[in-house]
C-alpha cells in the first residue's frame, strides 16, 4: 500500500472536535459582538485582545484537557439550546448628569479593582443571539476566589450554565493551586466536580486543565478602562440604583459595536456591563463578595438529592 | 453587508469549516491549543468576511498557521504538540492487531518527522487539500510543494521502516513472497 494511503488511514480521531464545540462557538460569537479597536485580521497579524467568556472557556478547556488526561472517548454536551432566558436590560439612560472627567473616573475605578483581590468574584452572564445563533442563548453564573490569586494559593472556581433547555444545565466546580508566573498558561492539576442535570449524574475527577478564572473578564474590563476605551461618563440609574455610566464605541471592518459599563459611585466597582453589536447582546452583572463562610459555600457545586455518581464525565442525554 | 446577513453567512462558514480548522490546529499545535486557534481564526474571518475568497479553506488554514506561529509561546506550543504526538503513538496497545499496529507505527513515524514534513504530508492525507491549496497553505509554489512532499514521503517511509511495529507486517509480507 502506498505510504500516503497508509497515512490517510491512520488519521487520528483526536482531530475531530466533540460536541462541546457548540459552547466554544458561543464564546466566538461573543467575541464577534465586541470587536476591539485596533484589531486586524490579516493572516499572521496579532489579533490582540479577546472577549471570550472565561467561564465557558474554563469549562471547554477543562473537558478537552480532561479527555487528554485519560478519559478520552467520553464527551460532555454543553451546548445551550432553546429560547433566550432574558433578563431586564438596563433602562434607557435618563437625562444624565456629567460626572468627573473620564480620566479621574478611570483612576478611581482602577484603584477600586486593586482593593478587591482577596474577595469572591461573581459574574452572571446573559447571552442573547439573533437568528440561528439563538441556540447559544443562556445564562452563566460564575464564582471565583480569590480574584487575584498568588502563586501557590488554592483557587476555587464554580460555573453554572443555565440554558433555556433544562436538560443542558450543568454545575462545575474547579479547585487548583495557582501556578507560578512562568507556568500560568500551562495545564495544571485540577480537581473537578461536574454535575449534569440532563441525566441526573455527577462525577469528580482530577485532570490537567489550562485554567482561566471568570475573574479574567474583570482583568479585561480593567484593561479596557485603563487604555481609555471608555470615553463618555455620566450619572444615571440602573434598576433603581444610582450608577455611573461609561460607554465605549468600537468600529472594525465597517461593523459597529458598543460596550457600556455601569459603576457603583460609592465603590467604583462595576455593577453591570452590556456589549451590543451585530444583534448580539452580552450582559454581565457583577458582584464582589467578602470570603465569609456563607459566601465561600457558593463556590461549591450543588449535587441535588437523587443524582447518581459516575466514575467519569459522562455523555449527556 | 447588513449585520444580520453577515452573521448568517458567518454562522454558515463556521458550521462548515470549523471541524477542518480544528483538525489542522490539532495536528499543528495539539488539542490543548486547538480551540483557541479556531476562535482566533474565525474572529479574523469575521473581520474579513467581505473579502474571503470563494473557497475560504486555504485562507482559514493559512490564518491558523500564522496564529499558531505568532499567538503562542514556543514552549507552550511545543508542549501541547508533544502531548498530542505522544497520544497518537500510544492510544492503542500495539499487539491488538497487525492493522492497528501498523496504524500506530505510521503515526509514530509521522511524529518523528520534522514539523515541516508533517505539515506537508497531513495537508494532503488528512486535511484533503488539493496540491494547489496545500502549496498555498504551506507558502510555496505548487512545483516546490511536490518536491518537498516527495522528500517528506521518503523520510516517512524511512522512519516507518525503522519502526519495530512496522517490521512485522512488512517482514511477513516478504516471507510470504519468498514462499513457493
Amino acid at each position: 500500500m502506498d505510504i500516503m494511503d497508509l497515512l490517510t488511514q491512520a488519521r487520528p480521531g483526536s482531530l475531530d472536535p466533540g460536541p462541546e464545540t457548540d459552547r466554544r462557538a458561543s464564546d466566538l460569537a461573543k467575541a464577534i459582538a465586541t470587536p476591539r479597536a485596533g484589531m486586524t485580521a490579516q493572516p499572521g497579524a496579532s489579533l490582540g485582545g479577546r472577549w471570550a467568556s472565561p467561564s465557558a472557556r474554563v469549562i471547554a478547556t477543562g473537558i478537552s484537557v480532561a479527555a487528554l488526561a485519560g478519559i478520552a472517548g467520553v464527551v460532555v454536551a454543553l451546548s445551550a439550546t432553546g429560547t433566550p432566558a432574558t433578563r431586564p436590560h438596563p433602562p434607557a439612560a435618563r437625562a444624565g448628569t456629567a460626572v468627573a472627567t473620564p480620566g479621574a473616573l478611570r483612576n478611581a475605578i482602577l484603584t477600586a479593582f486593586n482593593g478587591v483581590g482577596g474577595d469572591i468574584f461573581y459574574a452572571e452572564i446573559t447571552e442573547i443571539y439573533p437568528g440561528t445563533m439563538s441556540r447559544w442563548n443562556g445564562i452563566q453564573q460564575n464564582w471565583s476566589y480569590p480574584i487575584q490569586p498568588q502563586a501557590g494559593q488554592r483557587v476555587h472556581v464554580r460555573s453554572v450554565l443555565v440554558p433555556s433547555n433544562p436538560s443542558d444545565k450543568s454545575d462545575t466546580e474547579y479547585i487548583y493551586t495557582e501556578p507560578s508566573g512562568a507556568k500560568a498558561a500551562l495545564p495544571t492539576n485540577t480537581e473537578i466536580i461536574f454535575v449534569q442535570y440532563g441525566n441526573r449524574t455527577w462525577s469528580d475527577t482530577t485532570a490537567l486543565v489550562a485554567t482561566q478564572t471568570p475573574a479574567a473578564s474583570l482583568q479585561e474590563l480593567r484593561e479596557s478602562i485603563a487604555t481609555g476605551d471608555f470615553t463618555a461618563a455620566r450619572k444615571t440609574e440602573l434598576n433603581g440604583q444610582t450608577v455611573l455610566e461609561l460607554t465605549a464605541h468600537y468600529k472594525d471592518a465597517g461593523k459597529e459595536s458598543e460596550q457600556t459599563v455601569w459603576v457603583d459611585p460609592a465603590t467604583y466597582l462595576p455593577v453591570q456591563t452590556l456589549s451590543d453589536g451585530g444583534g448580539i447582546k452580552i450582559q454581565v452583572d457583577y458582584g464582589f463578595l467578602p470570603p465569609t463562610p456563607a459566601n465561600m459555600a457558593e463556590l461549591k457545586a450543588t449535587i441535588p438529592p437523587g443524582f447518581t455518581r459516575t466514575a467519569t464525565i459522562q455523555k449527556g442525554p | 453587508m447588513d449585520d444580520l446577513v453577515a452573521i448568517e453567512r458567518f454562522t454558515g462558514l463556521y458550521d462548515r469549516y470549523r471541524n477542518r480548522v480544528y483538525a489542522y490546529a490539532v495536528s499543528r499545535a495539539g488539542r490543548q491549543l486547538a480551540d483557541e486557534v479556531v476562535s482566533e481564526v474565525f474572529m479574523a474571518a469575521w473581520r474579513r468576511l467581505d473579502e474571503l475568497p470563494g473557497d475560504p479553506l486555504p485562507w482559514l488554514l493559512v490564518t491558523a498557521r500564522n496564529v499558531i506561529g505568532s499567538e503562542f509561546r514556543a514552549t507552550a506550543r511545543q508542549e501541547s504538540l508533544a502531548a498530542e504526538l505522544s497520544l497518537w503513538g500510544s492510544a492503542v496497545a500495539p499487539d491488538i492487531a497487525d492493522e492497528v499496529s501498523e496504524r500506530q507505527a505510521v503515526l509514530r513515524a509521522l511524529a518523528a518527522l520534522p514539523e515541516a514534513d508533517r505539515e506537508l504530508l497531513t495537508l494532503s492525507a488528512w486535511h484533503g487539500l488539493s496540491p494547489r491549496d496545500a502549496a498555498s497553505v504551506a507558502g510555496c509554489s505548487v512545483a516546490t510543494y511536490f518536491v518537498r512532499l516527495h522528500r517528506a514521503r521518503r523520510r516517512l517511509e524511512r522512519a516507518l521502516a525503522g519502526s519495530p511495529e512496522s517490521r512485522r507486517p512488512h517482514e511477513m509480507a516478504s516471507q510470504q513472497e519468498r514462499q513457493p
